[in-house]
């Protein structure tokens, strides 16, 4: 009998967790569906992840007659896990993550992960701890080989990004190229961009790279200050896409297009500074990236505090979501770029074959359809040879050997 | 096995009511202030005379804001006591005046949900006592620089689309319940406390003071595009009409403000600011209103650390050397006149400002202005500024019957200090020195004085040339709340670890 009542006791109790646990830790939980119609889309905590919570939002996934679960996920690792094996058919992801999964850096090699569409450009940031406050200041990168070399005597020095191969890793390789710091004589290490203020507090790290809020956030509470912002290191480069498992790039075609066209939607409305200070309040809720939206609406409109007495920097180029489709636009030489860095970093060993990669992974006829019906233009720049703003060495997407034999390494 | 199972979900489910509980929680706001501001004043708000002493206090605003939001609905009350440190006239005494009042009271209901695309991003309809706060504050604005802060009973229709929003408000005031008859309405309060001693009649008044308007509607329309915004107000205010002897009669005198604002940012750093507004058809004592305001100002980022601006305000005033029927005197309505027109609240405030403190006799105001900002700290932001006041119409001299005085008022220099000790403690330090002329003392020699110098031709005696003020001001607003849901928030990572633990022991081995 007492056995009976605990069996009871237990069922009864684990039925009211099932039912309340959803709730809790995600978006709000949706009504039992069909299987096959819902699309689960993923995110990580960032602000660049407002495309897809605000389409959400919106209502804009059902304007366009497709219902969508949006779901909070831990790391960039869960995300590329869950891409892969068909629990999310989409998410929020970094735009290097299907190049360094498919080249075995960030995942096993081979596997396919596809880009539909950019989310956005720009919007990131290297933020230092505050141990280094007055001995590097904002975009002084000549400061920050000496500093480095310095913290080096009393301990080793740790940056961190958010996936090997991601665009934070590749952020963060570049940073320290063109500041003439040695690629190993620092330790890099991999946390999840929700963990990076948290980990600088307890000194776990001494850099990071990763999207906003979170170097906002380090500012705001005195744990490091912004060093500089990605749109520095290259104005307007490619940052977040919609990525999606491949069997429902193939099976679901036209669904996905409609995703797009959603998504599409938000990112225009996105680009009004109107509507932004609305949305920072949105995606900062616990169930999106729980962070204080004044720090979200600050760097989403480029306002940026610097930390360590630096004073405030606004910017012209900050995180946009369409410029009338120049960010969304996916490039294959944006995709032959990373790999190339790959190879330059020493990431790979020989080079892959870039333009067959960059085909086969990068669904830019797709996204062709998506613009023309939505009449937004499809930019003539792909393909062809360009520099970032901090380091001017010309890369040439038909021609990556050349530019990795005079590239900083 | 099955006990420690067991075990695991109590506890799991113990948590999610918590984490559950937190949901409700963040629904709820709860906040608190305490201001305390120590003020030194040899000349705060008009120029004192030779034999005066400067006063020193400290006054106390206690405020304790509850929140609570739904999904059609939003709550929102803040209790508020303010008085002066030692002012209580016993523990046991009740005559010290009625100092704890409901500074905000009121309920939003929404009719459309914000979160989801439709017409309209919002529709509301916001009911009770509130602060009606619009753009920078100059003509409705919370006035939070006075600790009694501003507010109004009021009904205000909300509505935002896109980058547009429409506010539609209106309020009628009542002296109190009537049994079945009447309307007439006399203003609370009909006096205020003077600077110095004894409670003195309020001037026939502006900015809340003295006798408050009857009823009012407005209608309030802004549209942002880009970082830049621009505005329209229109706002009707209707007095009882006066007759003799401090009494009212029926029927009402209906002031119209109208015009708007453009707040402009250049390249993303510098901001623009332009105004202008129009104030026409009566004034409350019925005199016809033809007045306007006009205003430009700049702020442009130096650096990361440095923004300097300079500007000019222009309120029309009447021409004191004549009596004229119409009255040209902007009122610059319900706004917040301390961050305007020089910190020592010279102007448009409580202290009386025309010949022989007569406002209707007002000349208005010229106001040119250097602003500065300087980020010394992350924490610590230095900020002066430099004004220079004209009387913006002619200034009647008294002794000298045809003559007028020089336009020129002064000269005022205000510096604050802005300390953020923590998040929740900040520290403000400021010094004002006006460097006052001869045509300004004229001007506010308000009350007595001027009263008895005009009609009983006894000399005036001249007020010293300059005023000073100093304060120091902290203020702690601790979120009540903040702390139980960052105690909450850990509970739920609690939750998501045990939950994995829990699925770790249900797998099969």
């Amino acid at each position: 009998m007492k056995n009976l009542l605990n069996k009871i006791g237990v069922t009864f109790l684990l039925a009211i967790v099932l039912f309340t646990l959803p709730s809790v830790t995600n978006a709000p939980a949706s009504e039992p569906k069909e299987k096959h119609s819902v699309i689960k889309l993923g995110f990580i905590p960032l602000t660049d992840c407002s495309p897809i919570v605000m389409a959400k939002e919106y209502g804009l996934f059902k304007k366009y007659g497709v219902e969508v679960e949006v779901s909070k996920e831990a790391s960039w690792a869960n995300v590329r896990d869950k891409i892969l094996t068909g629990e999310l058919d989409g998410a929020h992801c970094l735009f290097g993550m299907p190049f360094s999964v498919y080249t075995g850096i960030g995942g096993k090699a081979g596997s396919e992960m596809k880009i539909a569409m950019i989310l956005n450009v720009n919007g990131q940031a290297i933020t230092l701890s505050k141990d280094f406050c007055g001995k590097v200041g904002f975009k002084q990168i000549n400061k920050v080989s000496p500093a480095i070399s310095e913290k080096t005597k009393s301990k080793e020095v740790i940056v961190a990004a958010t996936f090997p191969g991601g665009t934070h890793d590749i952020w963060m390789r570049n940073w320290l190229a063109v500041a003439g710091v040695n690629q190993n004589s620092v330790k890099q290490i991999t946390i999840p961009p929700p963990q990076m203020v948290a980990n600088m507090k307890v000194g776990n790290m001494d850099a990071f790279c990763v999207g906003e809020p979170w170097n906002g956030v380090a500012v705001k509470q005195g744990v490091g200050f912004t060093q500089i912002a990605t749109q520095d290191m290259w104005k307007d480069h490619p940052e977040k896409a919609l990525v999606v498992n491949k069997k429902f790039s193939e099976e679901r075609r036209e669904d996905l297009k409609k995703v797009m066209m959603a998504i599409i939607e938000a990112c225009k409305l996105l680009d009004k500074a109107g509507n932004r200070k609305q949305s920072a309040s949105i995606i900062g809720k616990v169930s999106y990236v729980n962070a204080p939206s004044d720090v979200i609406d600050n760097r989403l409109a480029g306002i940026y505090d610097l930390g360590c007495d630096q004073g405030q920097e606004v910017y012209k180029d900050y995180m946009f979501f369409h410029k009338n489709g120049s960010v969304n636009y996916p490039r294959k030489a944006h995709g032959i770029w990373f790999m190339a860095q790959y190879v330059r970093f020493g990431l790979l060993d020989a080079a892959p074959d870039y333009k067959a990669i960059a085909d086969k992974l990068i669904l830019q006829d797709l996204y062709k359809e998506v613009a023309a019906e939505m009449k937004i233009p499809i930019p003539a720049d792909d393909m062809k040879p360009f520099s970032l703003t901090f380091d001017k060495t010309v890369f040439d997407p038909s021609n990556p050997e050349a530019y990795l034999k005079v590239c900083k390494k | 096995m099955k006990k420690r199972f067991l075990h695991k979900v109590l506890i799991i489910l113990t948590l999610c009511l918590f984490a559950l509980e937190k949901e409700g929680f963040s629904q709820l706001l709860i906040n608190a202030q305490l201001r305390t501001r120590t003020e030194f004043r040899d000349g705060q708000g008009t120029l004192p005379l030779p034999h005066q002493t400067p006063s020193v206090f400290t006054s106390q605003r206690t405020r304790l804001n509850i929140g609570y939001g739904m999904e059609k609905l939003r709550l929102f009350t803040s209790i508020q006591d303010i008085r002066v440190w030692g002012q209580d006239a016993s523990t046991i005494s009740n005559i010290d005046g009625n100092k704890l009042f409901l500074h905000e009271a009121w309920g939003e209901i929404v009719f459309n949900d914000t979160t989801y695309f439709k017409t309209f991003k919002n529709v509301s309809l916001k009911l009770g006592r509130q602060e009606l706060v619009y753009d920078d504050e100059r003509l409705l604005g919370g006035l939070n620089w006075l600790q009694q802060g501003r507010r109004h009973d009021a009904a205000v229709l909300k509505f935002a689309k896109g980058t547009w929003t429409a506010d539609l408000g209106a309020a009628f005031n009542q002296q109190r319940e009537l049994k079945n008859t009447g309307n007439l309405y006399y203003g609370v309060p009909g006096t205020q406390i003077a600077t110095d001693s004894a409670n003195v009649a309020a001037p026939a008044g502006t900015n809340f003071i003295g006798t408050m308007y009857k009823s009012m509607q407005f209608l309030y329309i802004s549209k942002e595009i880009g970082f830049s915004k621009a505005t329209f107000l229109l706002f009707k205010d209707d007095f009882q009409k006066p007759i003799a002897g401090g009494k009212f009669t029926k029927g009402t005198n209906s002031r119209v403000t109208v015009g708007g604002n453009i707040f402009g940012t250049l390249m993303r750093k510098h901001k623009i600011d332009a105004s202008f507004f129009y104030q026409g058809n009566k004034d409350k004592l019925g005199n016809k209103m033809d007045a306007y305001m006009a205003s430009l100002s700049t702020m442009f980022a130096i650096d990361r650390k440095l923004s300097l601006g300079l500007g000019g305000d222009y309120l029309s005033g009447n021409n004191t050397t004549k009596s004229g029927e119409v009255n040209h005197r902007f009122d610059p309505l319900y706004g917040t006149p301390h961050k305007f027109w020089g910190y020592m609240d010279y102007f448009y405030v409580a202290d009386a400002y025309g010949v022989q403190g007569n406002v209707s006799r007002n000349p208005g105001l010229i106001d040119l202005f250097l602003k500065s900002r300087y980020k010394l700290k992350d924490n610590l932001l230095l900020s002066l500024d430099v004004h220079e006041f004209y009387a913006g119409n002619k200034v009647a001299d008294e002794t000298a019957p045809g003559k007028t005085l020089d336009s020129r008022l002064g000269t005022e220099f205000d510096f604050v200090l802005n300390y953020n000790f923590t998040k929740q403690i900040g520290i403000e330090a400021g010094y004002s020195l006006m460097l006052g002329t001869n045509t300004l003392d004229r001007l506010k020699r308000g009350g007595n004085q001027g009263a008895i110098a005009a009609t009983a031709n006894v000399p005036y005696i001249n007020k010293r040339n300059n005023g000073n003020w100093a304060y120091l001001m902290i203020t702690i607003r601790p979120d009540l709340l903040g702390q139980i849901n960052d105690k909450l928030a850990s509970l739920v990572k609690s939750v998501d670890g045990l939950r994995k633990d829990v699925d770790t022991l249900n797998q099969p081995k």
